[in-house]
């Protein structure tokens, strides 16, 4: 008897715990609903911007390549999440009115660079409404960028315009309105909103 | 040997007639007390809520196949019941996003009320949520809407 009794005890032990769920120990009264659901908000506050600033894009410019901005944005990585190698997505979603009149939920604007072995440094910071666009363009109005060129680009761009600052010299900003901001990579596979790009890049002299 | 053998089966026995004795009991406190007792690998069971600006959803998933849907839409103070079943399809795909676990609410009619990827659910051993939650998104693509819900006693 001696030796089955441990046994006997730990069957014993176990029927007494048998009854207690943790699935439902972690329920909660429907009167502390609204308490919880704030409590959980504040514990997990969401991003404060949907967009990089002027400043920023200024300073990232001077990245040449991946590893160089993934430690820039690892710094805000509370507003925006590295999704895959490269591609850069706000983590404020909101929704987007695309030419069919469907609303779309998408983060509110991305920073793609180029990662394919030998292709041409790009880098390219896409927002996606009008507001957000007109804003940035107020912020880089704000350094100093003044608008000093124009070209259409038949490759699906329309217009990009550039702008120029003698506070910054030797920076290019190339602004556009676009339906193919990216050939097919992340959000952009099908595009049907449209997009408004920035990029900024020192001059090549 | 033959007492380490011995052994081997008392532990089996004790362990089937444990789990055996615990669904008994289980089964007898939810037939008296018309709730969900929810044990590994259903977490999804039971009634869960959701408050919103725009209204309250609640539904109960009975362990039977049976739905209760309950809902009120701001300003209104109505609350309007369906009764309903429900089709949880499980996670074969473990781990991988691709292969979110889908719930699907039907009416009596037998039209859709949603058809929704659970993104997350409390695991049953889960130390670290102090409510549970379970989130439930019209896709699958990563990082969009979800709507959470949280677990409520019945």
């Amino acid at each position: 008897m001696k030796y089955f009794l441990p046994g006997i005890c730990f069957i014993f032990l176990c029927f007494f715990t048998a009854c207690k769920s943790n699935s439902n120990k972690r329920a909660v009264n429907l009167e502390d609903l609204d308490k919880v659901t704030t409590a959980e908000q504040q514990a997990t506050p969401g991003p404060s911007r949907s967009i990089l600033t002027a400043t920023e894009l200024i300073e990232l410019s001077a990245c040449k390549d991946l590893p160089c901005v993934q430690l820039f944005m690892k710094e805000r990585s509370s507003d925006f999440v590295h999704a895959k190698k490269g591609e850069f997505a706000s983590q404020y979603r909101s929704a987007v009115t695309d030419t069919s009149g469907n609303s779309l939920v998408i983060p509110m604007s991305t920073l793609y660079v180029t990662v394919d072995a030998g292709a041409d440094w790009r880098m390219a910071h896409t927002v996606h409404t009008k507001a957000l666009s007109d804003q940035l363009l107020q912020e880089f109005a704000v350094a100093k960028f003044f608008l000093t060129d124009s070209v259409y680009s038949n490759k699906g761009a329309g217009f990009i315009y550039h702008y120029h600052s003698a506070q910054y010299p030797g920076l290019v900003l190339s602004q556009t309105k676009t339906y193919a901001p990216w050939r097919a990579r992340g959000l952009y596979y099908t595009v049907t909103w449209p997009c408004y790009v920035f990029e900024l890049y020192a001059r090549q002299n | 040997m033959f007492r380490y053998i011995m052994y081997l089966g008392i532990l089996l026995a004790s362990a089937g007639g444990y789990l055996l004795i615990r669904k008994i009991i289980d089964r007898r406190v939810e037939k008296n007390t018309d709730t969900e007792v929810v044990r590994e690998n259903e977490e999804y069971l039971g009634t869960w809520a959701s408050k919103s600006d725009s209204g309250f959803t609640m539904f109960r998933l009975h362990r039977d196949g049976k739905l209760t849907y309950r809902f009120s839409n701001n300003p209104g103070t109505d609350t309007s019941t369906i009764f309903g079943k429900y089709v949880y399809v499980g996670a074969e795909g473990g781990n991988d996003p691709k292969y979110f676990p889908r719930l699907y609410a039907i009416n009596q009619k037998g039209d859709t009320l949603f058809n929704y990827y659970v993104r997350y659910l409390t695991k049953y051993d889960m130390t670290i949520d102090k409510v549970d939650k379970m989130m439930l998104s019209p896709n699958n693509v990563f990082d969009t809407l979800a709507f959470t819900f949280y677990r409520i006693k019945q």
